[in-house]
């Protein structure tokens, strides 16, 4: 154990000649776990408010020719009260299953339905006239600042992969002589590559600290309003599961190096 | 007695190039003996059989008694503890001193200091480094790199000396020098089997083909 631990205070010695790709690495370690924070501690989707809709179905007379049905939906649509027209053939569901040809006719929801259905009932060609409001919810979608986490997420893992292989690619680099001692010595591989996985432990340790730090910070000196109230209220499980995550990154990274 | 014991040891590339075909050599405890060929006939690869870093694709290997491909991983490195290696490109850690050198390779190996600070002394001895202590890795020449990682191979406790083509790399005026340090080594107690590519320098200073001091291998089977 004594003699592990020289040898990896020798490597952590040269390892100090790259402190600040250490530091950029485990800054970009602790920017992977911020995001996945923002990521996990965000609501999944967000849905717009309902909107009622107000729709008015003028079922046709099987006599009207295309023409003459292309001819009505104008006539209607240039009503200023209209706002939407729309055509639906016999068997489709939308608003409702239609049994007949039909023009979907969407007006302003302060506009008197009543009124324009009547309206409506008069043209020529119309056969019945239904009146029909709906709730509409509109489609759950992301929110730009979940996927700005996941961009970010993406983003920084890769990062600090890369920055981390190529972190500890420069070190072992400058202490490939004492490896190659140390192997020539019949010394086992975990004296002459353990001393860089737990380099890079360590580093994704100081990455997960920088992480925790800057939650406190956060915590400290940003209004706990809106979304900052969801993700600062999440510091036990950041801390519990993000200093794991730190070292398992480190430890990736340090698979990642060639091993010769 | 035989401290290296090398019988019928064949070894084919993955293209299926038979670059050991057979060989058998012995080296007797306190003994010195020569493996000599032209690059590519295997002389590195056969050092690194007898390291355990290459498995043999046929024949036996006895290092110190013991077969050496079916040793567990726990006895193969008491073992290799007592046989020193020095790799044809030395291994010496620039930035550091003689000392400095010596003192990693003891510390990183668990020796406690009484025991390193007579493995040192031992090792500085052997290799004529007495007085280059303090002189760091880069300011040596040649000669001195290679009797510094002869020192490093013989610290902290070696047996069996295995040297990789020794006398590739220095002067030819300075052969004769480390060849007289290596006897020197030898006439220590430590057996010594050593690879060249070149003969003459063996033949002068005594080895001879004929006497058990060289081994020839195969002219040029791979690269």
């Amino acid at each position: 154990m004594r003699a592990f631990l020289f040898v990896v205070g020798d490597f952590l010695r040269v390892c100090f000649r790259e402190a600040g790709m250490f530091g950029l690495w485990a800054a970009s370690v602790a920017l992977a776990l911020l995001s996945a924070v923002a990521l996990f501690g965000l609501p999944p989707y967000e849905a717009g408010p309902a909107t009622s809709q107000r729709l008015i179905l003028l079922t046709l007379s099987p006599l009207l020719s295309e023409a003459e049905i292309t001819r009505l939906a104008w006539t209607i649509w240039a009503w200023p009260e209209v706002l939407q027209v729309s055509f639906r053939f016999p068997g489709e569901t939308e608003p409702e299953p239609m049994g007949e040809r039909t023009l979907v006719v969407e007006v302003p929801p302060q506009a008197d339905r009543e009124a324009i259905g009547a309206k409506l009932g008069k043209l020529a060609g119309v056969t019945k006239v239904t009146v029909l409001e709906r709730t509409v919810v509109p489609p759950r979608v992301p929110s730009v600042a979940r996927i700005g986490a996941v961009a970010a997420l993406s983003v920084s893992l890769a990062g600090s992969l890369f920055l981390g292989v190529r972190t500890l690619r420069r070190s072992q680099k400058r202490w490939e002589r004492e490896q190659r001692l140390l192997r020539d010595s019949g010394a086992g591989p975990l004296f002459w590559w353990g001393p860089i996985f737990v380099g890079a432990g360590l580093c994704g340790l100081l990455g997960a600290g920088l992480h925790v730090l800057a939650l406190r910070l956060g915590v400290r000196f940003i209004p706990a309003e809106g979304i900052w109230t969801q993700l600062l209220s999440l510091e036990p499980w950041t801390v519990g599961l993000g200093i794991p995550a730190g070292l398992v990154l480190g430890l990736l990274a340090a698979f990642l190096v060639p091993h010769s | 007695m035989l401290a290296i014991q090398v019988a019928e040891l064949r070894f084919a590339t993955e293209e299926g190039v038979l670059v050991l075909d057979g060989l058998s050599f012995g080296v007797p405890r306190e003994g010195f003996v020569w493996v000599v060929g032209p690059p590519g006939s295997g002389k590195t690869l056969l050092l690194r059989i007898l390291l355990g870093e290459v498995r043999p694709h046929g024949g036996q290997i006895l290092l110190l008694g013991r077969n050496i491909p079916r040793l567990s991983k726990k006895k193969f490195r008491a073992i290799r503890r007592k046989v020193g290696y020095i790799a044809e490109e030395p291994s010496v850690l620039p930035g550091r001193t003689v000392l400095g050198n010596l003192t990693f390779k003891l510390r990183a190996l668990g020796v406690r200091k009484e025991a390193a600070d007579e493995a040192m002394e031992r090792a500085l001895d052997l290799a004529q480094l007495r007085g280059q202590e303090s002189r760091r890795a880069e300011e040596l020449s040649a000669a001195e790199l290679l009797r510094l990682s002869l020192a490093l191979a013989l610290s902290p406790e070696c047996s069996v000396l295995l040297a990789d083509d020794p006398l590739r790399n220095i002067a030819p005026a300075e052969k004769d020098g480390f060849l007289s340090v290596l006897s020197r080594v030898n006439q220590a107690g430590i057996t010594i089997l050593a690879t060249s590519r070149e003969v003459a320098p063996l033949l002068r200073f005594g080895f001879s083909p004929e006497g058990r001091g060289v081994v020839f291998l195969r002219e040029n089977v791979a690269r």
